[in-house]
């Protein structure tokens, strides 16, 4: 094996992996939080994309890639705080809470897919670079939107995490996680904390989306396979853990990047999910989860 | 002296079941209650629709004078009335520290934070030595040590303790058992639950026992049943 793949490998193993990381602690924290599944989080991830080129690109309006994604990002939070209030919060109080909230999920997934096919048409859209060429490190090179990736997912993560073990409203959100009643019983305001966890998971899943769409094209679909890919990953690494989801989004990043070297991009997501059930047979609770 | 706390004709139960019929309470500021009763009559369900996890269907409760019947459960908790429910698993993934941090997240506990938690402290200093330490890893008598430590961190003007000894070796009783008579000499008004009268008696300034959803003895009641007389009655002539 040469250098040169070795080195092809890794980079493109650490801006998947980077990439994961970003989405799956997003789709982890509502899921730890409210016990949902958020199908729509591929979907929320496209519309971040699309707002950031909407208002960045020279075909929308022109005001450059850095207002876009920051405009990008806060809309997505805003937008999820109403994606909880219209597809969450009604159903909260019912026992079947989980299986209704698949389907609204999925339903709001279609529809926002559906509303990006009409407002922006099925021709891809592409971002304007971020800077004009790429950079060398160590004799790998990376694009620009690869290396803002790198570095974008490791500070947004550590910033996650510090908010959520240092603040006392993320400790709150951690808290109403494991035991709404007993939080609603110390004065948390348990509504608005989960309103909370969904902005920050909606603005997670937009600069994951922004990202993704700087590095590739922007389409009404182009969530979908990257919902799937941080499925894998938050299974992957056990429910629960954001430690465990990072961990598994670099892992699983490795292990695409190594297997579309050697075997190719066709079998690589069947490959994926073999691991993955080899996984959950010998560790149910996921690589790093608790029992 | 004026009443904290009033519970008016309190109508409610869960779906369609009735539990509570039209029962009705005084309790003055400072005073200590005891509620006992047989398991399943209304007991833990009446402090559910006080701290406002459970909606009245009829009458009213007043704390400090204002109604809360409608109120959210977090502005009741911001007005002072604390409820340590029964068999409180708090947050088993958050340590003890984190536990008790957010004991105190009203905006009335903040300021006091510090104080308060050196006062669970010196309630209970195995809490301090197992600060770090994550909730599950607890012992129960440990956990229902942090509940009631929680329940101060919240710098409570009403107290409820729900059966805060259910299930616990009679060695950690005791201690707890201390603890509960320190907070009930202290300024901070309670309403203890409990199932052992010997224990409420020592504790608490009078005792209601609750039956069927309706309170059929109170103490406080001139010409009514003495402590003595409710333990003979529930647990026959020689307990």
């Amino acid at each position: 094996m040469s250098l040169d793949a070795i080195q092809s490998i890794l980079s493109s193993a650490v801006v998947l992996g980077s990439l994961y990381a970003i989405m799956a602690a997003g789709l982890a924290l509502t899921w730890t939080t409210l016990g949902i599944f958020n199908f729509a989080h591929g979907a929320l991830m496209m519309i971040g994309a699309y707002f950031a080129w909407q208002i960045g690109a020279d075909a929308g309006f022109g005001l450059g890639v850095a207002a876009g994604m920051a405009i990008g990002v806060a809309a997505l939070v805003g937008l999820g705080v109403v994606f909880e209030r219209l597809v969450i919060r009604p159903f909260l109080g019912s026992r079947q809470v989980v299986l209704i909230t698949v389907i609204t999920t999925l339903a709001a997934m279609i529809f926002i897919q559906n509303s990006a096919l009409l407002t922006w048409g099925p021709r891809m859209k592409q971002m304007p670079p971020v800077l004009p060429q790429g950079i060398s490190v160590m004799g790998i090179s990376f694009s620009a939107a690869e290396l803002l990736i790198v570095i974008a997912a490791p500070v947004t993560l550590i910033a996650l995490w510090l908010f959520l073990t240092r603040t006392r409203l993320g400790t709150a959100v951690r808290a109403v996680a494991q035991n709404p009643e007993a939080a609603a019983l110390m004065g948390l305001n348990v509504s608005r904390l989960y309103s909370l966890a969904f902005a920050v998971s909606a603005g997670l899943a937009g600069f994951s989306g922004i990202l993704l769409g700087s590095m590739r094209f922007i389409t009404p679909t182009m969530g979908v396979e990257p919902l799937i890919k941080a499925l894998v990953v938050v299974i992957f690494g056990g429910l629960g853990s954001l430690g465990g989801t990072i961990g598994a989004a670099y892992i699983i990043g490795f292990l695409e990047a190594t297997s579309i070297y050697f075997i190719g991009l066709y079998w690589t997501p069947a490959l994926l999910f073999l691991v993955i059930i080899v996984v959950l047979v010998i560790r149910p609770q996921g690589l790093f989860g608790k029992e | 002296m004026s009443a904290l706390l009033e519970v008016a004709g309190a109508v409610t139960g869960y779906g369609r079941t009735r539990v509570l019929h039209g029962l009705s309470l005084t309790l003055n500021e400072g005073r200590s209650l005891g509620v006992c009763g047989p398991n399943g009559h209304g007991k833990t369900t009446l402090m559910r629709a006080v701290s406002g996890l459970l909606r009245l269907w009829e009458g009213d409760v007043r704390f400090d004078g204002k109604s809360i019947a409608r109120s959210a459960p977090q502005s009741i908790v911001e007005a002072g009335l604390i409820h340590v429910p029964q068999g409180n698993r708090l947050f088993p993934e958050l340590s003890v520290a984190e536990n008790l941090r957010l004991g105190a997240y009203s905006q009335r506990a903040r300021p006091n934070e510090a104080e308060n938690l050196e006062r669970v402290f010196a309630l209970f200093p195995k809490l301090k030595t197992r600060r770090s330490q994550k909730c599950r890893t607890l012992s129960g008598g440990e956990r229902q040590m942090l509940s009631i430590g929680v329940g101060v961190m919240a710098q409570p003007r009403l107290l409820i303790l729900d059966e805060p000894n259910l299930g616990l070796a009679p060695i950690v009783k005791e201690e707890l058992g201390e603890a509960i008579q320190d907070i009930a000499e202290r300024d901070i008004t309670l309403i203890l639950i409990e199932q052992d009268i010997e224990f409420i008696m020592s504790v608490t300034n009078h005792t209601l026992v609750v039956e069927q959803g309706e309170i059929t003895v109170d103490t406080s009641i001139a010409g009514d049943m003495t402590h003595e007389e409710i333990v003979s009655r529930y647990f026959g002539e020689n307990a």
